[in-house]
């Protein structure tokens, strides 16, 4: 008999994660700062060495997450989750602000941004609602089909490139000098766009076991497919396309044909994929927004972050809107923050014991 | 009230409770064994009686309702009891087809008005003290007879005990359908998607309470109800278990298809030819172009021409009598989709379009749950329509959203596929 109690096993922690994340993965890293090639290649490696290390320092806080107020004190834990909420506003604006550019540029050109952005929100209003089982519930069913559908398309690409192309092997044995800055500067960008998961441990406590099993397996899983689209990238349009085209990811099924004579070009679908994962990551920004104001106790209705989420997707300062400098805000201000929070709660916590 | 040892007494009660009620008769008559006693009866509910089958009732209430329930009552002088005596009951119809779940396989049976033919029906395929029939009285005014069946080892008893509570709850003049049932113990009517799986095959119910599940049946409907219910319920159909499994499953996988398409082809057609034309080879692009030539209005328009044209002439032939209705179906189909094209109406791609949407709902087994996509549908062709392929998107993630979000009874709607444990998931 299944119950409504607010929990979700690790397979569904599994999904979400990786469905969560997906996307910004695929769309936003490669080809960013030095994700690309065999470069970028590396920095998985290296982005993976330490999320096994932070992890397992998340799953070990999530307990002290249940104490908030004990660890970090009424203001503490209230300066906390609204630092928490605020990432999320951005990042979900950011987030909306990236689908409504590549819906302008391959879906409906020149449409309205308050009109397509306000359209994304409300699709994402329900994903947004904090209920775990329901988001994990759509987790589970959308991964096998979207996911098995993105490898499935880079699989197509892929075999058409090294069948067709003369200059794939060439372009994937180009040789890209590498440093140690570049190395660190790349898994630092993959640990801080990882920023999304950290969020987790207000929800693990109402995970069932295998936590750190499934948190690692879905970051390992979010990594492989990184690492096929980033080599598939390099032999598809060399380092110096790949530097330069922004978020090349989106055309990478530009050429790529099928056969049965029915569908002329596929990129449509493939785009039509990365889109369904962007809004999952949108109501993923949404639903933990909604989460964390709970869990702080902060008396914030439902409509109200997506509100938010919209005004700031839309502001125009003078460096832009929120999708030029939004990198710049997760490099150098929300990541070491947070991390910064990490360090306290988990110095507390073990002070306080919990 | 308790019953009176005078027959005067009862009779006065009962003459002045049912003044004016000229179908209820009473009648006097002194009988060898008994003596003197009074029957009560609803006309045309009696043609003989035997005094064979005589069960006591202790109450002038429960009299009241067994006399309603279309029972003949005896009264007795000097008796402080009523007797009920088995007569035939109210006027109903017998064992028919069922027409809603026709199958090529498998027993023609189905449901018939009588709560109690309907579970006999039931009770003739599982003959096992371990179905067990819960009855009860629905409808301050109908005393409708409601039947709770279920399999004792098998259901769950915090089911049962919700499924029982949530029917306590309803408070209602009268119950004349299960659908009355269906709404009022529903958890939330924001959603086209039913919550309860209809039936009228006495098999199928049978198949579905081994599975666990619970059948109600109330009286006067051909249509018992399932529950809990997820959207897999819906696209099996009852004769998967007898064909084939491979059969089954390509069946299954075949109207899941076209579950898709009655809901998204319409709109994805829009997206397509409005959006998106680098999507198709260019000479698709151009037979679809020449099929339009000359037709004066938008394709959004043609769409829904064509859509609501054929949902009146589905309507149509659902109301109209027997052999009426399919020849409403072929009249509309056949000659108003061609003249249409021929009068530059509408294309004959748009036909062809329409006919496929249809044809994807017939597919799904279940009426209702293929109504929701029916419905759907019109969302889709708006979405498609002016925000393209996005639109279809955003159509299909607020689906999921929306889907992941229903429950049945606590139990998710996506189930098997959202399960705790594969391989509790069993056919």
């Amino acid at each position: 008999m299944f119950a409504i109690n607010d929990r979700i096993t690790a397979r569904q922690l599994y999904y979400q994660i990786v469905m969560s994340m997906v996307g910004v993965f695929l769309v936003f890293l490669p080809g960013y700062h030095y994700i690309y090639g065999w470069v970028g290649a590396g920095c998985c490696l290296g982005a993976f060495l330490v999320w096994i290390f932070y992890s397992f320092f998340l799953v070990r806080i999530s307990s002290s997450h249940g104490h908030l107020e004990k660890v970090l004190g009424t203001w503490g834990k209230k300066a906390y989750g609204t630092w928490m909420i605020l990432f999320f506003i951005v990042t979900g604006a950011f987030l909306t602000s990236l689908i409504y550019e590549v819906i302008g540029t391959h879906f409906v050109t020149g449409a309205s941004p308050y009109v397509i952005h306000a359209v994304i929100l409300l699709a994402c209003v329900m994903a947004g609602i904090p209920q775990i089982q329901r988001r994990g519930r759509m987790a589970e069913v959308c991964f096998p089909i979207l996911v098995g559908l993105v490898v499935l398309l880079l699989a197509v690409s892929c075999w058409q490139q090294i069948k067709q192309s003369n200059t794939f092997a060439l372009y994937l044995r180009q040789e890209i000098q590498i440093d140690a800055n570049r190395f660190i500067g790349g898994v630092y960008v993959l640990f801080a766009v990882s920023a999304g998961l950290w969020g987790l441990p207000f929800l693990l406590n109402n995970v069932k076991d295998k936590r750190w099993k499934s948190i690692l397996s879905a970051y390992g899983t979010l990594l492989l497919l990184l690492l096929a689209v980033l080599l598939l990238l390099q032999g598809s349009y060399g380092t110096r396309q790949v530097q330069e085209r922004k978020w090349p990811v989106v055309s990478l099924m530009g050429g790529v044909r099928i056969p049965g004579g029915f569908v002329f070009r596929i990129d449509p679908l493939w785009i039509g994929i990365l889109l369904l994962l962007l809004l999952f990551s949108v109501g993923s920004t949404l639903f933990y927004g909604n989460y964390i104001a709970g869990v702080i106790e902060v008396n914030l209705k439902w409509y109200w972050i997506p509100v938010i989420v919209y005004i700031v997707s839309l502001v125009q300062t003078n460096m832009g809107s929120i999708r030029d400098y939004y990198d710049q805000l997760l490099l150098y201000i929300f990541c070491p923050v947070m991390v910064l929070f990490h360090l306290i709660i988990g110095w507390r916590g073990r002070k306080h014991r919990v | 009230m308790s019953i009176s040892k005078e027959l005067n007494v009862n009779k006065a009660y009962m003459e002045s409770l049912m003044e004016k009620c000229a179908d209820i008769h009473l009648r006097e008559y002194t009988a060898p064994a008994l003596g003197r006693c009074l029957v009560v009866y609803v006309e045309t509910t009696i043609n003989t009686f035997e005094l064979s089958d005589l069960k006591p009732i202790g109450t002038m209430d429960e009299t009241v309702q067994t006399l309603l329930a279309g029972n003949v009552i005896l009264f007795c002088q000097g008796k402080e009891v009523a007797y009920k005596v088995a007569s035939q009951g109210y006027p109903r119809m017998g064992v028919t087809e069922s027409n809603m779940e026709k199958v090529l396989r498998g027993s023609k049976e189905g449901f018939s008005d009588s709560v109690k033919m309907n579970v006999a029906l039931v009770r003739k395929r599982l003959r096992t003290p371990a179905m067990k029939v819960e009855e009860s009285f629905m409808g301050e005014f109908s005393n409708t007879s409601v039947s709770i069946v279920y399999m004792e080892d098998r259901v769950s008893p915090e089911l049962l005990e919700q499924v029982k509570e949530r029917l306590r709850q309803i408070r209602i003049d009268g119950i004349m359908d299960s659908g009355d049932i269906e709404h009022l113990a529903e958890e939330s009517w924001y959603s086209p998607f039913p919550r309860f799986q209809t039936t009228q095959r006495p098999d199928r119910a049978a198949q579905e309470l081994l599975h666990g599940r619970i059948l109600i049946i109330s009286d006067n409907s051909p249509v018992g109800l399932l529950l809990p219910t997820t959207l897999h319920n819906f696209m099996e159909a009852s004769e998967d278990s007898y064909n084939r499994r491979e059969i089954a499953l390509f069946t299954k996988g075949l109207r899941y298809i076209a579950l898709f398409l009655a809901a998204t082809l319409s709109g994805l057609y829009l997206a397509v030819t409005t959006f998106h034309t680098q999507l198709l080879p260019t000479h698709l692009l151009l037979s679809f172009a020449a099929a339009r030539q000359g037709v004066p209005f938008s394709s959004l328009m043609e769409i829904i021409i064509m859509e609501l044209a054929f949902e009146l002439i589905r309507e149509a032939g659902i109301r109209m009598p027997g052999p009426l209705g399919g020849t409403i179906g072929i009249v509309g189909g056949l000659i108003i989709g061609d003249a249409a094209v021929g009068a530059n109406l509408v294309s004959s791609i748009v036909v062809i379009l329409v006919a496929l949407t249809a044809l994807g709902s017939f597919a799904i087994p279940n009426d209702e749950f293929a109504s929701a996509f029916r419905l759907l549908k019109y969302v889709f062709i708006f979405l498609g329509s002016f925000l393209g392929l996005f639109g279809i998107i955003i159509g299909i993630f607020v689906l999921l959203e929306h889907l992941a979000g229903l429950s049945s009874f606590h139990i998710p709607y996506l189930m098997p596929y959202v399960c705790k444990e594969r391989k509790d998931v069993c056919d």
